[in-house]
């Protein structure tokens, strides 16, 4: 029996949801165990999601780059072990072990998978001994995803479809429902297994992401009933800010590494005083994520001071630069990416035009973006998410990174995917038959349809806004009681006084973006408040999660994880002390999240 | 700057027509093509389709392309550069407005 509000029912054994690396992993995984399989993606493989917004690359540990992935001259001292002591104590000891466990175990094989799709699409993933580490691009990797797809023809993909909830049947998930963005089709998923790889939220007005980081896999896990946890960390990255047509590109956190940059610029803040990062920290290389952190501290607290009246902003300095050092930087940067990119360009920033400004100006404006949420879904070892046939994988889960990512969302996804697919096709198994329950359709169509029916209201674009300005206000790299209340506040402003109230400009379901934001919208308040509420809670300073009224790490009373859930209509939070399997947690306080990153040095 | 976009909803239109908009681009500033979209779907006319799902704003999804003064380029990384501009679908397989049909899905 098919409800009359839905266009289109398709039938199938595993539904992966998503449209970059984790779900595609996930899908060749339960392909190849011989299930039936659907990837549905909110753009197109390999063209959509976070995916594609890649800047690095990824990596294992060194012996099994050299003895899985066949490199030669990679640090083969660079064991499982130091890969697991590493992003155990990035995570500031907040990841669950066992999916580190998981990670540092099954990422080899998963890696070598993928450099065999890039090798067969001709994509260069290239190797500098001996960093066990591949660099890429986001567009090198998304063609490489749509090799995937191409050499496992079987695997039906839908595209441009956003999927709006899960489907529960006795407390059990069997499906999910979409909307196709271009015809405004509501289509029915049933599945014996789900497998959530939608990736993370990203809450603010600044964007160096895809456009949509709505959270949605997060808060539609919420809303089935599952756990979510880490929502507060969210990792920044600096960012170009103007000129406009470049606003976003992330080439500003490339500088800080590119060998042609080296100290070339200076970094001061919007009174022109530099802002000096100590020596001591000087031992850390340059490519080392935890320089990430170290921005977010310096230049964050720099920005944090002004931030009201100068916004998030900064500036790299050139003025003290001859034209021949502006123009040695950007020559080798040209070279550096030319691998990847059309010669003198990076993505869509034109590098000769860049540096003109450059040369004019004599500097760049900077702010720090969110490239990457720590927080989401909860997992086992295995992806599963706590509620029969729902899996997740990837940026959408919490538990390997903690409070900061300090290693590669790549692999994550990677060796997270297959294994979500791989347990998806194990789990339905034992299963036949699954029915979906029509009543939970028709409410979560007639509440996706309501926009539809106001004559008069707010538009869900200017909702959009208010909760990213909401988030710009007082959830950001540095948080205080005063600013995050206030991010609480208005949000539940939003929730009472706009929600019930969006509708639409137009009636008409084709292409009509102003109603799928209606949807999206609701995902990213719900991720946006577990997020503020999560760091109102947290009264100490841990990885990303940086406060001003409690500077310390504080391991005696907050070395657990805030994990969310819903009660009815509310979100609420308990805590848990992290899934030890190997490093016993550590004892006592550091004065500063800088304190606590020299003492693991 | 005066904005001319193409509107049509084939469910209701059997032709397409233009409509105009004032669009406070600042030449100076580097507004792009997906800058202009966004004031106006913003601020003037929240009906107005162009492609806004998963978009990338970097040129790595190339999904965006519209015709601009009559030449079909990407939306996110066409700077304005002249004082008036033309908006239409890149061909004449016209979902709504800006947006047309996509290419075949993988098979």
């Amino acid at each position: 029996m098919k409800p009359n509000s839905v266009d289109r029912i398709i039938k199938t054994d595993i539904l992966t949801i998503g449209g970059g690396g984790a779900s595609t992993a996930a899908a060749v995984a339960a392909y190849e165990r011989g299930t039936k399989v659907t990837l549905v993606s909110k753009g197109k493989v390999g063209r959509s999601g976070n995916t594609i917004m890649i800047g690095g690359g990824f990596g294992i540990d060194g012996e099994s780059a050299y003895k899985v992935c066949g490199e030669k001259g990679v640090d083969v001292g660079f064991t499982k072990d130091a890969l697991f002591k590493r992003t155990v104590q990035n995570s500031f000891y907040l990841s669950d072990q066992n999916i580190v466990q998981q990670f540092v175990s099954e990422a080899p094989k998963a890696v070598k998978r993928c450099l065999d799709w890039a090798r067969n699409a001709k994509q260069i993933f290239k190797l500098n001994p001996p960093a066990p580490v591949w660099r890429t691009s986001g567009r090198s990797f998304g063609r490489t995803l749509m090799q995937a797809i191409k050499e496992n023809p079987g695997i039906e993909v839908i595209e441009d479809v956003i999927v709006v909830d899960l489907l529960i049947n006795n407390c059990t998930v069997v499906g999910a429902l979409g909307v196709d963005v271009y015809t405004g089709d509501v289509i029915l998923f049933e599945a014996k297994a789900v497998v959530l790889a939608t990736g993370g939220y990203q809450p603010y007005s600044f964007k160096n992401t895809i456009s949509d980081m709505t959270g949605d896999g997060i808060a539609m896990a919420l809303r089935a009933g599952a756990k979510i946890a880490d929502m507060e960390f969210l990792l920044f990255i600096p960012t170009i800010l103007e000129p406009r047509n470049i606003r976003g590109s992330i080439l500003p956190y490339l500088m800080t590494f590119a060998p042609s940059f080296k100290s070339v610029f200076k970094v001061v803040d919007c009174r022109g005083d530099e802002i000096v990062i100590p020596k001591e920290f000087y031992k850390i290389p340059k490519a080392n994520k935890l320089n990430k952190l170290l921005y977010s501290y310096f230049w964050g607290k720099a920005i944090f001071e002004g931030i009201k009246e100068y916004g998030n902003c900064i500036f790299y300095d050139f003025s003290h630069c001859s034209d021949r050092e502006i123009e040695d930087a950007f020559e080798g940067l040209k070279q550096e990416y030319s691998t990847w990119h059309k010669n003198g360009w990076y993505n869509k920033v034109n590098l000769e035009e860049l540096k003109q400004i450059i040369m004019k100006d004599r500097r760049l404006k900077v702010g720090l973006g969110c490239e990457y949420s720590m927080g989401g879904v909860v997992v086992d070892e295995k992806m599963s998410a706590g509620i029969p046939g729902l899996f997740a994988a990837g940026e959408v889960t919490s538990g390997l990174f903690g409070a900061f990512r300090g290693g590669d969302g790549l692999t994550e996804m990677l060796a997270q995917g297959f294994r979500a697919g791989m347990s998806a096709a194990e789990y339905i198994n034992g299963i036949s038959n699954t029915d979906v329950d029509y009543t939970q359709i028709d409410s979560i169509i007639h509440r996706i349809m309501e926009p539809f029916n106001r004559n008069e209201g707010v538009s869900p674009y200017k909702v959009q806004r208010n909760i990213e300005n909401a988030a710009d206000r007082g959830f950001n790299f540095f948080r205080d009681e005063e600013g995050l209340q206030s991010t609480l506040k208005e949000l539940e402003r939003i929730k009472v006084e706009e929600l019930p109230r969006m509708s639409l400009a137009s009636k008409s379901r084709r292409y009509n973006f102003e109603w799928i934001t209606s949807i999206l919208v609701k995902n990213l308040i719900t991720c946006n408040e577990a997020g503020t509420k999560a760091a109102l809670m947290r009264k100490e300073s841990r990885g990303c999660h940086m406060r001003t009224d409690y500077p310390e790490v504080n391991n005696e009373e907050w070395l657990v994880k805030i994990e969310a859930q819903m009660e009815g209509s509310q979100i609420e939070l308990t805590t848990r002390k992290p899934i030890v399997t190997k490093m016993p947690l550590p004892e006592g306080k550091h004065k500063s999240i800088l304190d606590y990153v020299l003492w693991t040095l | 700057m005066r904005v001319r976009v193409f509107r049509m909803d084939p469910s209701v239109d059997k032709e397409g027509y233009f409509q105009e908009y004032d669009v406070p681009v600042n030449n100076k500033e580097k507004w792009t093509i997906m800058d202009v979209l966004d004031y106006i779907a913003l601020n003037l006319d929240h009906s107005l389709s162009y492609y806004r799902h998963s978009v990338c704003n970097q040129g790595i999804c190339a999904r965006c392309s519209i015709r601009v003064n009559g030449k079909v380029e990407l939306a996110c990384t066409r700077k304005v550069v002249e004082d008036e501009l033309i908006l239409e679908p890149r061909n004449d397989k016209v979902v709504k407005d800006l947006v047309t049909e996509i290419d075949a899905p993988h098979t």
